[in-house]
C-alpha cells in the first residue's frame, strides 16, 4: 500500500488532495464514491474522538449523502459534535470542493452515529444463519500493480475483489463475473490503495470504503450497472478483524427507477454489519 | 380512525401537542419513538414539497436520529431543503421540545433523500425470491377500541398487529408471541390511530411510523427487549399500497451491547423496502 487516494495538505489540515487513483467509474473529472465514505470515516476518527473514546464507542452507523459528482479537485472536510451523551455521539461531516463556473460548494456529507459498548443482555435473539464461507488468506499476494496513466479514462480498480464459487464457497478470480451471473453474489474485498499518502488505514476507514460497493454489486444485472447511488448507509454492530471484507447481496427492488440495494458485510468470524444505498437509473455513457 | 396521536396547533402551525395515544413503552413521561418518524414524513409531505413533486419524487430514504427521549409536551416541528437538484431532493427536518430544567433541547432530526421517478433501465437484476404472504383483507373488521386510561401506565398497542404463521403463512390472531419465538418473524401492520388530528394519514406517514417497529421486532428475544433504538433508517423504492404493511425480520446483529436489526417491508403487491436500526442495550426496567 505505498500509494494513496489522497495527500492530506501541508498547511491546512482540513484540505486533501486526491491522487489520480481516485478516479470514480463514471466520469474521469469526478472521484470514485467510495473515497468519499472513507473521508467521513477518516473525519470521526482524526478529529472528533479522543483515544477512549474510539476504544469505548462502536461506529453503528454511518450515512453519506452524495450531493453532487465530485471533481478531482482539492476536498475540504469540516466536521461537527451534534449531539454527545454518555452513551451515544452523534457526528455531522461536511465535504466541500470548488466546482467549476460555481464556486465552492458542498459535495457531500455524512452523519455518524457513535454508541457505548456495553455488554449484550440476556437471552436469546435470532439471528440469520452463520455464513461459513472463508476468507482468503491474510498472506494471499496481492494482484500484479497497476498504475493508471492520468491520461487514461479507463476505470481500473482500485481495490482487490475475490469472487466467491456459488456452488462451491471456493474463491475465485475471474475478472467481472458480476456482470454476468444472475443469482446471490459473494465476494472478498481488499484495499489495496492506503487511504491518506503516509498514514496507515484504519478498520472503520476499510469498512466505509466497501460499504459503497453496495451500489456496483446489488444494483448490476444483465446490462451492466445503470444506476448511480444518491447515498450510502453503513451500519455495524462490530468492527472488521483483518484485511478481507466480506459482501454479499441481500436485497435489491427497484420501482420507476428508484432502487434501494442492500450488501451484507462479513469479516472472517461472521458478519459485521450491511450497507444500504438509494440510486436513480443511469444509462452509463 | 377518530383518535390521534398529535393535535396541531391552531396559531403556530409548526408546534405540534401530543396526545395521550402517543405515549411510549419505555416510560409514561414520553412519547413512542414511531411518532417521531412519522412526524418527519408529515413535516416533509405538509411543507416542503408541490403537489407535483409528491407526484414526480419518490422518497427513498427517511433517517430518524433519536437524540433524547422526547418528553410527551409539545413539539416544535422545523425543515429546510439542503439539496434541491434536478432529480434529488434532500430536506432535514429538526423536532425540539422543552426538555425539564433544561429549557428547549432538540429531541430528534430527520434526514429525508427523495428521488425523481422515470423509468426501470433494461436489463435483469438479482432480487431476492417474492414472499408471497397475502396481506390481511382491507374490510377485516378492527379490533376492539381499546381507550387508554391517562392515569394507566401499562402500554397499551397502538397499532394493529397479525402475526403470519411460519408454517402456514396464514395470518393469526394477536398476542405477544413475537417475543417468545425464536424463529424468523413475519407480521401485517396496519395504524389505527391518525397521526394529526383531522388528517387521514398518508401512506409515507403510515410506513414511517412502521418502520420504527424494526427495534422491538428484529432486537428482541428470549428475554424480551432490551435494546433501546438510537436511530432508523427507513428505505423505499415505491409507496406501499392497502393499509396493511408486512413485515418480516431480516437481520439481528449485537456485540458487546451494541445491536444492527433490520426488518423487510411488504405490502400486498410485494416488498417495499427496507427499514434498520442501531439500538443499545438497555434492559428494561
Amino acid at each position: 500500500m505505498n500509494e494513496a487516494f489522497f495527500k492530506r495538505d501541508d498547511e491546512d489540515r482540513n484540505i486533501y488532495h486526491p491522487t489520480r487513483f481516485a478516479r470514480g467509474p463514471w466520469d474521469p473529472k469526478t472521484l470514485h464514491g467510495r473515497v468519499l465514505s472513507g473521508l467521513v470515516a477518516f473525519e470521526v476518527e482524526a478529529n472528533c474522538l479522543s483515544d477512549e473514546e474510539i476504544d469505548n464507542f462502536q461506529t453503528a452507523r454511518i450515512t453519506v449523502d452524495l450531493f453532487r459528482p465530485p471533481p478531482m479537485s482539492p476536498l475540504t472536510v469540516t466536521s461537527e459534535t451534534i449531539r454527545s451523551g454518555r452513551r451515544i455521539k452523534v457526528i455531522d461531516v461536511n465535504i466541500a470542493a470548488s466546482i467549476e463556473g460555481r464556486g465552492v460548494m458542498d459535495v457531500a456529507r455524512g452523519s455518524v452515529v457513535m454508541l457505548k459498548r456495553s455488554e449484550n443482555p440476556n437471552g436469546e435473539i435470532w439471528t440469520p444463519p452463520a455464513w461459513g464461507i472463508q476468507a482468503p488468506h491474510e498472506d494471499r499476494p496481492p494482484p500484479d500493480t497497476v498504475i493508471k496513466d492520468p491520461d487514461n479514462t479507463a476505470a481500473l480498480p482500485i481495490w482487490e475483489t475475490v469472487n466467491v464459487g456459488q456452488d462451491s464457497s471456493m474463491v475465485y478470480d475471474h475478472k467481472y463475473p458480476f456482470y454476468r451471473d444472475f443469482g446471490i453474489r459473494r465476494a472478498w474485498v481488499r484495499e489495496t490503495f492506503s487511504f491518506i499518502s503516509g498514514e496507515p488505514t484504519s478498520q472503520l476507514v476499510r469498512v466505509a470504503q466497501v460499504s459503497d460497493f453496495a451500489n456496483g454489486f446489488t444494483n448490476s444485472g444483465t446490462r451492466g450497472l445503470n444506476y448511480i447511488n444518491a447515498d450510502v448507509t453503513l451500519y455495524l454492530h462490530r468492527v472488521p478483524v483483518g484485511t478481507w471484507i466480506g459482501t454479499e447481496t441481500s436485497y435489491q427492488g427497484v420501482d420507476k427507477g428508484v432502487s434501494v440495494a442492500t450488501m451484507a458485510l462479513y469479516d472472517k468470524f461472521g458478519r459485521i454489519g450491511t450497507s444500504t444505498v438509494c440510486a436513480l437509473a443511469q444509462i452509463r455513457s
